[in-house]
């Protein structure tokens, strides 16, 4: 039996350059059309903790910062001890100001407020130099 | 020129964040202190109206619950092994988030990390 090695030569297939080049131009079209740059998203990591609804506040709980969401009307503010602001710069310089960080801070939200502001209020407690700052629902 | 396609095609395959399941769209509350979000395997959205989706799926506060009890015995009763990422629509009521938390520290899980944007 003889092979012929030219026939062989004959049928090899050879690569289309121009197909090639049209499928990466459309999987690069695919990709610049789909990409969309999202920026990364980030975390704030408050503690927990729950209190009863009418527990009454032990006296060395007013040294402590305890920052709450209260309505006001149709609005919502931030509550720091006697101050009540929406403003959330003058929550950040009012708790800079705060002398007790050790003991750290503890946010308390209305159930209607946005929930924006207990994540601006947490955030604020860490920018203001509480390690430590815990969010407190009511337990059932 | 070529070369310079397959480098571009190259470029966006390596760049394109293929979108997590879990993570619905939602717009966070953006903060300014904030710290680098570490990958959890739980993730409990919240959206506007105070609808919770996991995994894709909606879920009651009850189902939600039940659901994290079982990622906890499934890390042998150990809730610090289970970490979840509260995910919630900047605009939702805290009603929502407060309810899930209450019930998350019930089952034992003590740290949370909240979903934000920021810098």
């Amino acid at each position: 039996m003889r092979l012929s090695s030219r026939k062989r030569s004959e049928n090899k297939m050879e690569l289309s350059n121009t197909g090639m080049i049209d499928i990466v131009f459309l999987l690069l079209v695919f990709f610049l059309v789909t990409s969309s740059f999202i920026p990364p998203e980030k975390e704030i990591r408050p503690a927990i903790a729950t209190e009863k609804k009418n527990s009454s506040r032990a006296s060395s709980d007013f040294e402590k910062a305890i920052v709450e969401i209260v309505a006001e009307g149709s609005t919502f503010l931030y509550k720091l001890g006697g101050i009540k602001t929406s403003d959330k710069q003058e929550l950040l310089e009012s708790l800079r100001a705060f002398p007790n960080k050790i003991d750290g801070a503890f946010v308390k939200s209305d159930d209607d407020a946005p929930f924006d502001m207990t994540a601006q209020a947490i955030s604020t407690c860490k920018e203001a130099g509480f390690v430590v700052v815990t969010f407190v629902v009511e337990a059932d | 020129m070529i070369d310079i396609v397959f480098l571009l095609i190259i470029f966006f395959i390596t760049v394109t964040q293929i979108t997590k399941v879990n993570q619905e769209k939602l717009p966070l509350p953006n903060v300014t202190f904030n710290e680098e979000q570490t990958v959890t395997k739980i993730i409990v959205n919240v959206r506007e109206n105070g609808d919770i989706v996991v995994d894709g799926k909606g879920k009651s506060l009850a189902q939600t619950i039940y659901y994290l009890g079982q990622q906890i015995e499934l890390k042998g009763n150990d809730p610090t092994q289970v970490r979840v990422t509260l995910r919630s629509d900047f605009r939702a009521k805290a009603a929502t988030a407060k309810s899930l938390i209450r019930e998350m520290k019930s089952l034992g899980l003590f740290a949370i990390q909240i979903g934000v944007e920021g810098k």
